[in-house]
Parts: C-alpha cells; structure tokens; sequence
C-alpha cells in the first residue's frame, strides 16, 4: 500500500499537520509504525483506513480492520455474545455455539475462548477482556488489519497468543502501532518506521533494525527492554 | 436475508441484551415524565376524561417520553462513537446504518412496550377505552419515529465530547419541553403549522394524536408531510456527514 504527497489537515487547523507524506507498506507481512506520543501515529492510521479526508494519493484501496488502543467494554455482556456478534457480522451465521467456534476461528483463538466461553466480561481481568475482541477482530478477513498498540495492558503470555494468531494469518497487511520493542523482536520478519517530524523518517527491516538505535535517542530508548 | 440484514439483526440481539442490563436508563426517559404527569394530572384521576382532554393535559408527557427515548438512542450512538466503539466496529459492519437501524429497532420494541403500559395505566385512571388509546399511542409512535429520528440526528454530526454530551442531550431535552410549555401557554397557533411542526417535535407527537381522534387527514396531512420530508432531509444530511472519530484528539 503506497501513501504518496499525502496533506492532512485538522478540522479548524491553519497549517496541514501532515505535508507530503510517503509511505510504502509491504503488503502480506507485519509492520510496525513506532513514534513519540503526539506524532500522529493514529492519525496517520486513521488517513490508511480512510477515515480522514486527505490529498494526494492512497492506493491500492483495500478492506480494512481497525483495532482500538482502548477497546470499549460492555460488563454485562458474556465473551459467546461478543463471539456471536463479531463472527455472526464477519460470517452471516445468525446463530453460533461453542460446537461451531472450531470451524470458524484459529487454534490459538479456539483454545483461548473455549474456558471463558459463557463468562461475562465483568469476571475477566482488563488484559483477558480486551484478548477477546482482539482476537475475534483477527479471524475477521481483510486486506489491511491495523492494531493500535494491541499489547498495551496485556502480559507476555497472551501477547504470545496474540502474535499467533497474527502469523496464523500471514496473507494480511499488518500495521501495529508500539511502544514496546518486544513486540517487533517477536517477528523474524517486518519492517518498521519512524514517524517523527511529521514525517516517515526512516524505515528499516529486521537485518537493519538494530543499528537503527545508534540513529536517535528515542531509538535508543525504544530498543531498551 | 441480505448481509445487511443479518448484521442489523446481531446488532439488535446483541442492543437488547445490553438494554436489558441497563434498565436504570428508562428512568430518566420514562420514570421522570412519568412522575411529573401524576403530579400535574392527579387532581384528574379516576374522573371520565375525553380523547380531546387527554390530548391538552397528558399527551405533552407522552411526548416527552416518546422524543428523549429517541434522542437517548442519537446520544448513545455519539457516546459509543466518543469511546472509540464506533471507528473500530465501523470497520466490520456493511455501513454505519446497522447501528442506527439496530439501536432504533430496541428503542422502538421498547416504547411499544412502554406506550402499551402507559395505555393501560392512563386507560384505568381517566376512564378511557384502553385498546383504543394504546392503538392510537402506537399510531402516533408510527407516525413520528422517522421525522423525530431526522431531529435528533444532527448529534452525530456534531463535534460532541464525552463529557459535554450529557449536557448537550439534556439542553436539547429541556429547550424542546420549555419552548413547547411557552409557546403553548402565549400562543394559540394552527395544527397545520409547519415551523412548529418542524422545530418542536411535541407538537408533531400532539398533531399526530389528534389526526387519529378526528381523522381530519386533509387539514393537518400537508404540515405532517412537509415536517415529514424537512425533517427526513436533516436526518440525510447529518448521516452523509456522520462522524465516526470521537472528538476528543481531532
């Protein structure tokens, strides 16, 4: 997917908070778009889903997912409800039980739903409520899957779970937004970029990545554990 | 069924079971004009009250009940859309119309359940035919979802944050039942009138109910389909330029 001479401007801003952006994102693989706080990683998120009005050019158009950095919860509502809705909207199938999960969803997302299955999201910790809609929205099929820093909140081990399922379906375009370089080190293969300045500074995939922290003191800082 | 279809249809079971949780919001929608018509109406209780004397001294809170169930299923939607729901389940639906159909479908069975009981409470104590007054508060309900769903639309075109929205849903709320109050008690105006017709959706809930106790179509059917039409279009223009990205951060 190509952003090229890309303008953006707020609602109510004088001067474009984007001017001229370029970006290519290899499609079929991962991607990792990392910046300081206030760079305008969602925003830029937001103009690669469509949903902000911009100039220049944006092919090709694809289908989209976008997933929230804070995904909104319903306590009351039980984990087979979401499960009923999200993969009800994704497959048409008006009814579903635990028996139909397996045809439908991936082996890491099937072992993770099926103790929880009848819960409410009230009796789930805050990282368990949010692995639920994060892997139902990934067995969801489209062409660009973009996910605002999905592992904020959650512990290694269902992030682990998370990159499986992601790498369970390598034919997608993945954006993940992070602030945590074990995300990017849990890939063997991605490309990464800076947004800084408003810009796409730089790019680098996983044979270059490394050096890339001699380049800036965020970079730096990004790459300490 | 159509894609389309089946998504509305997951969307309203899954709106129910959320409403079904979360019925304390029915007090501010129906409990408050509930109690505020038993204590301007008491003195009237239990004595034989006519279809035309129901509509000056009652119809008003029915109104009432009828436009904030409404405008609380915009204020909803612009709530889901503030908390970021929207952009990411926008993302999975055909359009943004499976919310809003879905979250009118629940509203509705709600208010043909609330209507039907209110129909038989002010049946009993007005002495009044109750299948013919729950017919006809369905009738109206029939007759003005649509114009009053074009009324309450604007909120999601609107830049609203989070935190002011409550205010903004009970501004609105208390502008719509005052103006009416004021304009009813200074003014003597037409059924057939269009600017209020338009811009008081208690007046068109009223102009309704009374259509269906005389049936006089040819004197008030040209103001309804004026609202009808004028209100639809605001409805339009305000979903071509619905908001999806909460405000906060734009």
């Amino acid at each position: 997917m190509q952003l090229k001479s890309v303008s953006y401007t707020f609602p109510r801003a004088k001067t474009p908070f984007f001017e001229n952006l370029n970006l290519n994102l290899p499609e079929h693989q991962v991607n990792f778009l990392i910046g300081q706080n206030g760079a305008g990683k969602t925003t830029l998120a937001d103009i690669l889903l469509g949903l902000r009005p911009v100039t220049g050019e944006l092919t090709p158009k694809l289908s989209t997912l976008y997933l929230n950095q804070k995904l909104p919860m319903l306590p009351a509502i039980r984990v087979c409800d979401v499960a009923a809705l999200v993969l009800g909207v994704a497959t048409g199938r008006v009814k579903l039980t635990l028996n139909d999960l397996e045809a439908l969803v991936d082996t890491p997302t099937l072992a993770f739903l099926t103790p929880i299955w009848e819960k409410h999201y009230s009796d789930l910790s805050g990282g368990q409520q949010k692995l639920v809609q994060l892997l139902l929205f990934l067995q969801v099929d489209r062409d660009l899957v973009v996910l605002d820093e999905p592992t904020a909140f959650i512990d290694r081990q269902h992030v682990a779970t998370l990159f499986k399922v992601i790498k369970a379906h390598p034919q997608r375009t993945y954006l993940i937004i992070t602030h945590d370089v074990r995300d990017i080190e849990a890939f063997d293969q991605y490309r990464v970029f800076w947004l800084a300045d408003r810009q796409i500074k730089q790019g680098w995939d996983q044979t270059t990545f490394a050096d890339a922290a001699n380049e800036a003191e965020f970079l730096q800082n990004f790459q300490t554990v | 069924m159509s894609k389309y279809w089946v998504q509305v249809w997951l969307y309203t079971r899954y709106f129910f079971k959320v409403a079904w949780d979360n019925l304390g919001l029915l007090l501010y929608t129906v409990a408050l004009p509930l109690v505020f018509m038993v204590l301007n109406m008491h003195a009237l209780f239990f004595k034989p009250l006519t279809l035309s004397g129901f509509m000056s001294n009652v119809m008003a809170f029915i109104a009432w009940i009828i436009f904030s169930n409404l405008l609380m299923v915009m204020a909803d939607i612009a709530m889901l859309r503030e908390q970021g729901y929207l952009k990411q389940y926008a993302s999975l639906v055909v359009n943004p119309t499976v919310f809003i159909v879905s979250k009118l479908l629940v509203c509705l069975g709600q208010l043909v359940v609330i209507l039907g009981l209110v129909g038989i409470a002010c049946g009993i104590v007005f002495q009044l035919s109750i299948v013919g007054l729950i017919l006809r508060l369905w009738g109206v309900l029939a007759l003005t979802t649509l114009p009053i769903l074009g009324y309450c639309l604007p909120l999601l075109s609107l830049p609203v944050r989070y935190k002011t929205l409550n205010a903004v849903v009970n501004s609105i709320l208390i502008i719509v039942m005052v103006g009416f109050s004021a304009v009813a008690n200074l003014f003597n105006f037409s059924v057939a009138n269009l600017a209020l017709n338009v811009l008081n959706p208690v007046y068109l809930v009223l102009n309704c109910f009374n259509l269906l106790i005389n049936g006089n179509w040819g004197h008030f059917l040209p103001a309804y389909l004026a609202a009808f039409i004028a209100l639809g279009l605001v409805g339009v223009i305000s979903y071509r330029h619905l908001k999806l990205l909460p405000t906060e951060g734009l």
